[in-house]
C-alpha cells in the first residue's frame, strides 16, 4: 500500500506527543523510527483485515491506523484466550526449553507488550522452535501465530501414548530435558518409519529386518519421491485425528521436505538407525 | 510498500530529522522522486514559518527585561536549532523548546541583550545534550527548572560550569535511577548530589572574620 509521507506525518506525530504525555518537545531518532513503525505496523494491520477498503478511499489514514490499532489489541485479547487454554492442557513432557517458552517466556510478552507504542515489538525469543518458521512475523503476530501452532503441535502429540513419546525421546537424547529440538522433529521420522513398515506405535524399536525393509521402500529414490511417500504416510496418520485434523496436517506437513531428506541422507549413508531409533 | 518503507528508514534515518529523513528515503524511491522533494521543502517551509513566528512572539514578554530578537536572530537561532537536533539525533514536533527557554531565562541577572541569542543558542545546545544524557527521564519542565536554578546560583551565569559539572553530576544521578526531582519538578536538586563546599553565610562570616582578626 502507497502512502504520502504527508499522510502519515501527522499520525506519527500524534503518536510522539501522546508518547512523550505532553512533557517534552522532542524525542530522539531512535524513538521517532519505533513510533514510525508502530503506525505502520496498525495500518498493515488494518490492511491485512480490509484489503479492499483503500481502494474506496473512504477512510482517511488517520482512521485507518485507530482502525489498526483496535485491530492490534482484539489479537493481543484473543492470543490471550488461545494461550490460557494452552498453558493449562500444555504437556511439556518434561522438555525445559518447552515449558519455559510457554509457561515463563508467553506471560513475560503479555506482561510487557506495548500495543500503542511499539506493537511491532516482539519482546521475547520463543526459544521452543516450532516445525513452521515465524521468522518474519513481529509482535502480537508472531506470538499469535506461536500460540496457535504450539496449541496444533499438542493436539498431535495428545494422540499417541505418552510413555511412547517419552521412549523416542530418552533414546535420542539421554539428558533429552535439555534438549532444544523440536519434539516432532524427533517424533514424526519415527512414526512415518513404522507405517511405512506396519509397525505399531510402541515402545520396540526397530529391528535389522525393519531397515531392509525401509530401504526397499525409501531407497534408490529421488527426494522428491521420498516427499510423496512421506506425505502419503502422514495423511493417512492424520485421518486418524477426529478434531483439529486439517491444522494438525497443515503444520506436520511443513516438515515433509526436512524429513525427506534426511531420510535420503540416512539412507545414502547407511545411518537409518540415527533417523529410525532401535 | 509500507514494509518497505519502514525497511528503508531503519537504514537510513541515522543522521537527519523526522521530516527530512522520511523525505530523503521516500525521494529515493523513483516513483516518487521529485513530487516529495517538493513536499518536503513545503513542509519544512510551513514548519520553520511557525516556529519563527512562535518566537518572535516571546518579544512582547522579554522586552521587559530588555530582551528582543529581531527577524535575522530569530533565522540564526532556527538554523542553530536545526544543527544541534542533527548533532543530538532528535526529533522535534510542535512549537519546539525555544519559546520555553526564552520565557524561564529572560528574567536572569546573568543575560543582556548584547549575548541574548548567544545564550539561547548555547541554552538549546545544553538542553538537548542533556536531555539525551537523562535519556530522556526527565520531563521538558523539570530539566529547564533544573537548569535555571543551577544557573542562577550555583553557576554564576557560567554555562560552562552548568553544562560540564551540575548537570552532568545530575545526568549520572538519573541515568543510576534517580527519580526524586518527579516529585520536586526538578527544583532544589543539586544540593542532594552536590561535592564542593560551596559559600554560605555562616563560612562566609567565620572566613572574613578570620581575615579580619588575623
Amino acid at each position: 500500500m502507497n502512502y504520502e509521507l504527508e499522510m502519515l506525518l501527522p499520525v506519527v506525530a500524534e503518536l510522539t506527543q501522546k508518547y512523550a504525555a505532553f512533557e517534552s518537545t522532542s524525542v530522539s531518532y531512535e524513538k521517532a523510527q519505533s513510533l514510525m513503525g508502530a503506525v505502520i505496523y496498525c495500518l498493515n494491520e488494518y490492511h491485512n483485515f480490509c484489503p479492499d477498503a483503500p481502494a474506496a478511499g473512504k477512510i482517511s489514514i488517520t482512521e485507518q491506523y485507530h482502525t489498526g490499532y483496535e485491530l492490534v489489541l482484539e489479537k493481543v485479547r484473543k492470543t490471550l484466550d488461545l494461550f490460557n487454554r494452552l498453558s493449562v492442557q500444555c504437556d511439556d513432557f518434561g522438555i525445559q526449553n518447552l515449558h519455559d517458552t510457554i509457561q515463563t517466556g508467553i506471560p513475560a510478552f503479555f506482561k510487557w507488550y506495548d500495543a500503542r507504542f511499539c506493537p511491532q515489538d516482539t519482546i521475547i525469543t520463543l526459544d521452543y522452535p516450532l516445525l513452521i518458521d515465524l521468522s518474519s512475523l513481529q509482535g502480537i503476530d508472531a506470538v499469535y501465530q506461536y500460540v496457535l501452532f504450539a496449541q496444533t503441535e499438542q493436539a498431535f502429540l495428545c494422540a499417541p501414548d505418552r510413555n511412547y513419546i517419552l521412549m523416542l525421546l530418552e533414546k535420542y537424547q539421554p539428558d533429552y530435558p535439555h534438549m532444544m529440538e523440536n519434539i516432532c522433529d524427533i517424533v514424526l521420522p519415527d512414526i512415518i518409519g513404522r507405517l511405512a513398515v506396519r509397525k505399531p506405535l510402541d515402545r520396540s524399536g526397530f529391528q535389522p529386518e525393519d531397515y531392509i525393509r525401509l530401504k526397499e521402500i525409501f531407497g534408490q529414490k529421488p527426494v522428491s519421491e521420498i516427499e510423496s511417500i512421506t506425505e502419503r504416510l502422514l495423511k493417512t496418520m492424520v485421518g486418524l485425528y477426529d478434531k483439529k485434523a486439517p491444522e494438525i496436517s497443515a503444520y506436520v506437513s511443513a516438515a515433509i521436505k526436512n524429513i525427506s531428506l534426511r531420510i535420503d541422507t540416512a539412507i545414502r549413508f547407511d545411518h537409518l538407525e540415527k533417523l529410525f531409533l532401535q | 510498500m509500507s514494509s518497505l518503507v519502514f525497511f528503508l528508514i531503519r537504514i537510513y534515518t541515522t543522521n537527519l530529522s523526522l521530516l527530512s529523513a522520511l523525505c530523503a528515503i521516500l525521494s529515493n524511491n523513483r516513483h516518487m522522486g521529485v513530487c516529495m522533494m517538493e513536499n518536503q521543502n513545503w513542509l519544512t517551509l510551513m514548519n520553520s514559518r511557525t516556529w519563527l513566528k512562535e518566537v518572535r512572539d516571546t518579544n512582547q514578554y522579554t522586552a521587559k527585561y530588555g530582551l528582543t530578537l529581531s527577524e535575522e536572530d530569530t533565522e540564526i537561532l532556527l538554523a542553530e536549532k536545526n544543527n544541534i537536533l542533527k548533532t543530538e539525533q532528535r526529533v522535534e514536533f510542535g512549537r519546539g523548546i525555544l519559546p520555553q527557554i526564552i520565557y524561564t531565562f529572560c528574567d536572569s541577572a546573568f543575560i543582556s541583550q548584547n549575548d541574548y541569542v548567544e545564550m539561547l543558542i548555547r541554552l538549546q545546545e545544553i538542553f538537548y545534550l542533556y536531555k539525551n544524557e537523562m535519556q530522556d527521564e526527565i520531563s521538558d519542565d523539570e530539566l529547564l527548572c533544573f537548569m535555571k536554578e543551577q544557573f542562577e546560583t550555583v553557576c554564576f551565569g557560567d554555562l560552562n560550569y552548568l553544562e560540564g559539572t551540575c548537570l552532568d553530576i545530575f545526568a549520572q544521578a538519573v541515568r543510576a535511577g534517580y527519580r526524586g526531582f518527579q516529585k520536586t519538578r526538578g527544583s532544589r536538586e543539586f544540593d542532594k548530589f552536590d561535592i564542593v563546599k560551596r559559600w554560605d553565610r555562616e563560612l562566609y562570616l567565620e572566613t572574613l572574620r578570620e581575615l579580619c582578626w588575623r
